[in-house]
């Protein structure tokens, strides 16, 4: 089955030295399958569109510029050629010209998360990259250009996979005395240092649940208005805006570990086969590990049953209606005979 | 200068309370562009339309929803939504603390200081020892109808408050199990060279020269535009190709590193 894959936001080449990388960046943050979204009276989901005022009527991508405002009120129409033009290297490369210790970078400077993933033949650069940033614990320092704007970015490795940060520049950042802090605030009284230690210690974290709750109350709500007859079946395609990337960020997950997979080889990978759909590891936070019936699976909502499929890695998983998710893990959790693992 | 407050809130660790302001600590500072119609140059406004006759829909008649399974959207009323959002929670109740070294920076979403809220002993006392555990606390509060998670840590003395992502944004695990096929792959030797070239590149962090380079050249066309003058043609831009021997590109590069470093 296809997978439908996520969009790279940006595609060129990560340099260390005279070692070029082809990379692809792809966002880590993005919208939630179920978010709020705007609908038409009889329950369509409506698109986001560019519109003329003065000509009242729609625009396509070709009809739009980009202008500058200048202060008479006028705009000044750049093109894409021209900003490239402005920096042309770094529109095609991230230079990795510096490497710092990874606590001097507060987190206050963060700004936007992605993974790089391998873009080329062979990820045996990219793997040994990864592998050195992550033992070194260090974070490569570049700046490169991505549309309409330059970015300082951190290239940083977590279990051989690396990953990037836009950085808030000096002019995005407010230091302590821009809202009336102290640089260099009162020294704290010994005694209550110590109280708040020993709280410190007693209440130790090892994860975080980052679920604030919202969501599953808006999932609840929804389902009990289904329940009552309350809701809308749509026949129309995927429509409410399918131009935005971050919606076809369907499957990263998926689509690293196939592109970590085409580098196990030494040999350049064009003349070797494919490595299959990879299994290999079911995640630590695997839901459920005793196989359940199809009588429980049933009783899950689709939500549940997509976060059992993401566990799993099924593929093609995001297209599935509740039933397709039932049938599937099913089959997956309750393996027939052999399945390589 | 005082900055605009924008929560007052209190940090409660056990049966501690630490009273905090909250200010931004980020802002928005870009050479900003506006998209306009390529025929007479206004600004585009955003409509949202129906999807299969492109007919505007006006406001009155959209509802908020979400698709509870492929296909199947539920709406809801204005009553609903004000129901579900939650009250303001002005108490950050910390629900533990977690070395730094494990917060995802792929988990922050918005920057803010927190300042003391009256007498600053209990603020500084905290901060002094979120510092010295090497630890954030994760908190969890309320603020204008929406729930947030956030990760306060210390930072020079000061309180810095990160929020968070929720689960359902964040596209990837933040633990990954590494594959086997990945250590395997790695030859030491290369790594050993890729270290040396880390260590030779090894600066302290230098935020941004590069930005206001770019933000100059930037400038520079916006200029040359506005006196009419001629835009140089683009050149495209080319990258590099892949080395076919890695070791031997890590050799030259540590080689031409320590060139510039001595010279």
């Amino acid at each position: 089955m296809p997978e439908r894959s996520s969009r790279a936001l940006w595609s060129g080449v990560l340099s260390f030295g005279l070692v070029s990388i082809p990379v692809e960046l792809h966002s880590v943050v993005r919208p939630s399958p179920i978010r709020m979204r705007m609908l038409g009276p009889d329950g369509t989901p409506l698109r986001r569109r560019y519109r003329c005022p003065r000509h009242e009527r729609l625009l396509e991508p070709d009809d739009i510029v980009r202008g500058h405002a200048e202060e008479d009120g006028s705009f000044l129409v750049v093109t894409d050629e021209e900003l490239e033009a402005l920096d042309p290297k770094r529109t095609r490369e991230i230079d990795l010209k510096s490497f710092v210790p990874r606590e001097q970078l507060s987190p206050r400077l963060f700004d936007r998360a992605y993974v790089l993933l391998p873009g080329g033949q062979s990820a045996k650069a990219y793997r040994l990259l990864a592998h050195t940033l992550e033992t070194a614990d260090r974070v490569g320092i570049a700046s490169f250009v991505m549309r309409d704007r330059a970015y300082t970015i951190a290239i940083s490795a977590q279990q051989g996979l690396l990953r990037a940060e836009t950085l808030r520049d000096a002019s995005e950042v407010r230091e302590p005395a821009d809202v009336g802090l102290d640089d260099a605030p009162t020294r704290a009284d010994r005694e209550r240092v110590v109280a708040f230690e020993r709280l410190i210690d007693a209440m130790p974290l090892e994860r975080v649940d980052l679920h604030d709750g919202s969501t599953e109350a808006l999932l609840a709500l929804a389902q009990e208005k289904q329940a009552r007859g309350e809701a809308f079946r749509v026949d129309a395609p995927e429509s409410d805006e399918s131009d935005d990337p971050a919606q076809s960020v369907v499957d990263l997950m998926q689509l690293l570990k196939e592109r970590l997979a085409i580098s196990d080889a030494d040999a350049p990978a064009a003349s070797r086969p494919r490595k299959g759909p990879v299994h290999a590891s079911p995640r630590a936070t695997h839901p459920s590990k005793a196989a359940p019936d199809r009588g429980a699976l049933e009783h899950l909502t689709r939500q549940q049953l997509y976060e059992r499929a993401q566990a799993l890695d099924l593929p093609g998983r995001s297209k599935m209606s509740k039933a397709e998710l039932v049938d599937a893990l099913a089959d997956q959790e309750s393996p027939p005979q052999s399945r390589t693992g | 200068m005082t900055a605009r407050t924008m929560f007052r809130a209190s940090i409660a660790v056990g049966e501690r309370e630490v009273p905090v302001r909250m200010y931004a600590a980020a802002q928005d500072a870009r050479i900003h562009f506006r998209l306009l119609h390529a025929e007479d140059l206004q600004p585009v406004e955003q409509t949202m339309v129906d999807p299969r006759t492109d007919e505007p829909v006006d406001a009155a008649s959209m509802q908020r929803g979400i698709e509870v399974e492929p296909g199947v959207f539920v709406a809801f009323t204005k009553e609903e939504l004000d129901q579900l959002a939650p009250a303001t929670e002005r108490t950050m109740e910390v629900e533990g603390f977690l070395d730094r070294d494990t917060v995802d920076p792929a988990w922050f979403d918005r920057p803010y200081y927190l300042g003391p809220d009256g007498p600053d002993a209990e603020y500084a006392a905290f901060a002094t020892a979120l510092a010295n555990r090497h630890r954030v606390a994760i908190v969890r509060f309320a603020m204008r109808k929406k729930n947030y998670v956030g990760a306060v840590l210390a930072e020079g003395g000061n309180l810095v408050l990160m929020t968070l992502h929720p689960a359902e944004d964040i596209a990837i695990a933040s633990r990954l199990e590494e594959d086997e096929g990945a250590r395997k792959s790695v030859d030491p030797k290369q790594v050993a060279l890729a270290e040396q070239l880390i260590a030779t590149l090894e600066a302290d962090f230098d935020p941004a020269a590069y930005e206001d380079e770019h933000r100059a050249r930037l400038e520079a066309l916006l200029e040359r535009k506005r006196e009419g003058k001629p835009i140089p043609r683009p050149r495209r831009g080319k990258a590099p190709a892949p080395a076919d021997d890695l070791a031997d590109a890590l050799r030259k590069s540590l080689h031409h590193a320590k060139e510039k470093r001595s010279a």
